[in-house]
């Protein structure tokens, strides 16, 4: 059976979005893994995307809810529900 | 009109998502006071509308469809905002490419940029992004949300989503490297 050839740079970098958001179909992903095991410049790149996009979403979640917030929410929730 | 035990049914479903609508809201609005806002007028219309919601489906989901709906027309009512960054030149890799360029020292200067990187410099980059882009951003940054969840929140193409995601995450790279060369600078001076 054949199997089909690894990603080279160019195609490797074009599905490197859908990577790391994991949009990946099972096939696009193996290929993109192998690429990245014989390509050292393409690994390095991938791995930088990868621990910026964690850091993103980790200091983005960071943002402080208000004090009185949800209280605030359930007053309003009480008040509709009585009107 | 709601059942009686509609409200304790409401308030379980909303109180876990409640601190991540207020955050998702806060990146929408690039306001505290009209994220509260918007999170108070959007918990309202979904109390009001929530004899359509189908038991068992996504709550979540049919809750940020409402939060986004309700943001859109709230600022529709305003004047629009002016777009602060150039969508059509951002290239991919725009951190990765200058790291070379930065004052960082030690042996990694990737990993130096992304520890230059801190919760100020991501707020402000989010807010910097066009409107469209920044509530896609906003949804999947937060929420780890897929494609498809986004786009049938925002009612938009998946394709759309996808190319939002992607030039979103290029642009907010390129607004972090110019905070980061402004530190830098303001440094050296």
């Amino acid at each position: 059976m054949s199997q089909p050839n690894a990603f080279d740079c160019e195609e490797a970098f074009r599905h490197l979005g859908d990577f790391l958001d994991r949009e990946l179909t099972a096939e696009e992903l193996k290929m993109v893994e192998e690429h990245l095991l014989i390509c050292e410049t393409c690994a390095r790149q991938f791995h930088f995307e990868e621990e910026l996009l964690a850091c993103l979403k980790s200091k983005a979640r960071l943002a402080k809810i208000p004090e009185g917030f949800r209280e605030s929410i359930l007053k309003a929730l009480d008040k509709a529900e009585q009107a | 009109m709601l059942a009686q035990n509609d409200r304790e049914k409401f308030d379980a479903l909303l109180q876990p998502i409640l601190d991540s609508a207020y955050r998702v809201a806060l990146r929408m609005t690039r306001n505290s006071d009209d994220a509260w806002d918007l999170v108070h007028e959007a918990v309202l219309n979904a109390f009001r509308g929530f004899g359509h919601f189908e038991s068992g489906t996504n709550f979540k989901a049919w809750f940020f469809k409402i939060l986004t709906n309700t943001y859109i027309r709230k600022k529709s009512k305003h004047r629009p905002e002016s777009v602060s960054l150039d969508v059509s030149e951002n290239p991919e890799l725009f951190l990765f490419a200058n790291t070379k360029h930065t004052d960082a020292p030690g042996e990694d200067p990737a990993q130096a940029v992304i520890d230059k990187i801190d919760e100020e410099k991501v707020s402000a980059a989010i807010e910097n992004l066009p409107d469209e882009y920044r509530m896609a951003c906003a949804l999947y940054l937060l929420e780890d949300l897929s494609y498809q969840e986004i786009a049938d929140i925002l009612n938009i193409p998946i394709g759309t989503v996808r190319s939002r995601i992607h030039r979103g995450r290029n642009l907010l790279q390129r607004s972090l490297w110019e905070s980061i060369v402004g530190d830098e600078a303001e440094v050296r001076s």
